[in-house]
């Protein structure tokens, strides 16, 4: 490996290459940024165009994209609650009330540079701990995943810890939802209310836009504001929130990273799922989680810093194994095969420059996307001093775009306005659209590994009992789950301690 | 709205979601049922939990005990319905025809009233243009985003 540091390194000092960091970066941040057009997109509608250049320029061009377009999707998340990406879903949850306090560069800021920590972070780990990483994920099986899947939906119960029971049953709601279509044990058609359409199921994007995003304008055209939001940008805003992160959440930001980096590695778990289960454990071990979701800077932190580190994280058992951690990931391992490169151990010996300059790329994107993202942001920002009249109907506008754009079915249109109007009366009642959203994204997830753990069942001696139950990470995992699930109980009996003990010495 | 209200109506909105989803489960069987029926069943217990403890909440809450949080329900209706008439005249209209009429009809609609028709209607007419060829200079011709056919363009 250290014969081709250097030189993957000098590569990268290449005036050539450096304009491709930049400009992919700033593709990707404007792609990430517009609701409906996903990083992956993104990636692939620029794959072709590497075909003609050099192998290692059109790799870095590619990685600069994908780390511009995760980071993107925080921007629109900010400023309109559209996740711009699937991966910004939980960004919204604190940066959304940032920008309506007036306090939008807080939030930018705040994702420009966690995005950037988690992405050096991703980046280490592929460097220095892809192959033995690789091969842990490889021990993850149905069963595992099943768990895992369940693991993150029991962070509901702390997104929730209001009303934990709305937000279970939210939950519950989304995977009901996420039934609908062809079923992935069987592949028969399930649930389509008699439209033959809805065989292929409703689409995450175009619920995701509906649920944070046409609820949204319906919220702020109901609100009867002038703005979106009053923003003023103040002088000095920047270097006050990089030493905030600095000082106060620099445990918030490796944790994120780390567990974004880890979720990553698993084929299937993309950064959708790691923002929101490191969202949720920031808010689990804060000592007031009460701040979250009130545009608390930690929230914006945590989803950013651990969705950019899935990306390093999605590479390593690519690279390594040839199998991909994402559906990003998947597009560029074909990148990897157009150019010559084939993925496993040989990719780090025989194509070793190539590979290292590729992984090298990935740290000085990261850096770079500090100035790229710093001017970006500032010109998306100008959005909140529009008429909230004409931002609410571009949205609608944006979303419909973005939603047929995945598949180019009308049917997506109509998922955005029903989740838009089940969004929108829903949080009125007290449903959690957060809690619905991560139901939807992991429901297919749970149920096909719970099937094929029950037909796994059916040839081995002990039933579903050993299936799920056996081997020591399937243990470590259900331990996991009870303890999160008993976390609100705990806090709660904590709190209640402490007050108690309060109360006495007083 | 009050709490218990709000209860009762969250309950009853999951007990309605069962049942739509219940209806169709018959013809399911095997491996694809359970899943589903787990759901379901989780759903309905739910929605029976809180119908309930939204009445004993009513029994315990004063009349005051209302969100007083406003919501301008003319807008939120003209927004929707403007939002669903463009999501069905986008087959016949095509994309652009469509979503120029919904930009120009809706900011119309919801702009200040205290302006003179005039300005309105130039206004509208202005962010309809201009927001069509953004578009269509963005997504269409850099992006090669595909957008919906119709029979105009």
């Amino acid at each position: 490996m250290h014969e081709f540091l250097l030189p993957a390194f000098l590569n990268l000092l290449q005036p050539l290459n450096i304009f491709l960091m930049i400009a992919g970066l700033a593709g990707g941040i404007v792609v990430g940024a517009l609701p409906g057009l996903t990083a992956t997109m993104g990636v692939a509608l620029m794959v072709p165009v590497t075909f003609s250049m050099d192998p290692m320029n059109g790799l870095v061009m590619l990685g600069a994209i994908y780390v511009g377009a995760i980071y993107g999707g925080a921007n629109s998340a900010i400023l309109i609650c559209t996740p711009g990406t699937p991966s910004s879903v939980a960004t919204t949850f604190d940066g959304w009330p940032l920008c309506q306090a007036g306090r939008a560069d807080e939030g930018l800021y705040t994702s420009l540079l966690s995005s950037s920590f988690g992405g050096i972070v991703g980046s280490f780990f592929l460097l220095f701990l892809a192959a033995p990483l690789a091969e842990g994920a490889l021990n993850f099986g149905a069963s595992e995943n099943f768990w895992l899947c369940l693991f993150g939906l029991s962070t509901i119960a702390v997104m929730s810890a209001d009303n934990m029971g709305k937000g279970l049953v939210s939950g519950a709601v989304g995977m009901l939802v996420s039934t609908v279509g062809l079923d992935p044990n069987s592949g028969a058609p399930r649930f389509t209310f008699g439209i033959y359409e809805m065989v292929q199921g409703v689409a995450v994007i175009p619920c995701m836009i509906g649920l944070f995003s046409f609820s949204q304008v319906l919220f702020l055209i109901g609100s009867e504001r002038q703005h979106i939001a009053d923003y003023r940008p103040r002088k000095g805003t920047f270097g006050k929130i990089f030493s905030y992160l600095l000082t106060k959440c620099k445990t918030v930001l490796l944790r994120s990273s780390i567990m974004g980096t880890l979720i990553g590695i698993l084929p299937g778990a993309g950064g959708e799922i790691a923002s929101i289960i490191c969202y949720n454990e920031s808010k689990r071990w804060d000592k007031d989680p009460s701040r979250y979701g009130k545009g608390c800077i930690e929230g914006v932190a945590s989803s950013e810093s651990a969705n950019n580190a899935v990306i390093g994280g999605s590479m390593i058992p690519m690279l390594t194994l040839g199998i991909p951690g994402s559906a990003v990931a998947a597009v560029l391992m074909g990148a990897l095969l157009a150019h010559g490169l084939q993925p496993g151990f040989k990719i780090f010996t025989a194509t070793g420059e190539l590979t290292y300059t590729f992984i090298a790329s990935q740290f000085a994107v990261n850096l770079l996307m500090i100035p790229v993202g710093f001017v970006l942001c500032k010109c998306m920002a100008r959005l909140l001093n529009l008429e909230l009249n004409m931002v609410a109907i571009g949205i609608v506008v944006l979303a419909y775009i973005g939603a047929y754009a995945i598949s180019n079915s009308m049917l997506d249109l109509w998922m955005v306005v029903l989740f838009g109007v089940v969004g929108f009366f829903g949080v009125m009642v007290g449903w959690d659209a957060g809690a619905m959203a991560l139901g939807v994204i992991l429901g297919p997830m749970i149920e096909e590994n719970l099937g094929s753990c029950l037909q796994l069942a059916q040839a081995t001696d002990g039933g579903l009992q050993t299936v799920l139950a056996g081997g020591f990470i399937n243990k470590i995992l259900i331990g996991a789950l009870v303890l999160s699930l008993l976390t609100p109980f705990l806090l709660k009996w904590k709190k209640a301690r402490a007050k108690a003990s309060e109360d006495d010495h007083a | 709205m009050r709490k218990s209200t709000a209860d009762m109506l969250a309950g009853a909105a999951f007990l309605a979601v069962a049942l739509a989803f219940w209806v169709q489960l018959d013809a399911e069987e095997g491996i694809s049922r359970i899943f589903p029926l787990g759901l379901i069943t989780f759903i309905t217990v739910g929605g029976i939990w809180f119908i309930a403890k939204g009445f004993w909440r009513r029994t315990r809450e004063g009349l005051g005990d209302a969100n007083a949080s406003r919501t301008g329900w003319k807008r939120v209706g003209i927004i929707t319905a403007a939002s669903v008439t463009y999501a069905l005249l986008v087959p016949t209209l095509g994309f652009f025809a469509s979503t120029g009429s919904f930009l120009f009809v809706t900011l119309f609609v919801l702009s200040n009233q205290e302006l003179s028709l005039s300005s309105r209607g130039l206004r509208a007419l202005l962010f309809a243009v201009l927001f069509c060829l953004a578009i269509w200079a963005g997504f269409v011709k850099m992006l090669n985003v595909p957008t919906p056919q119709g029979l105009l363009f």
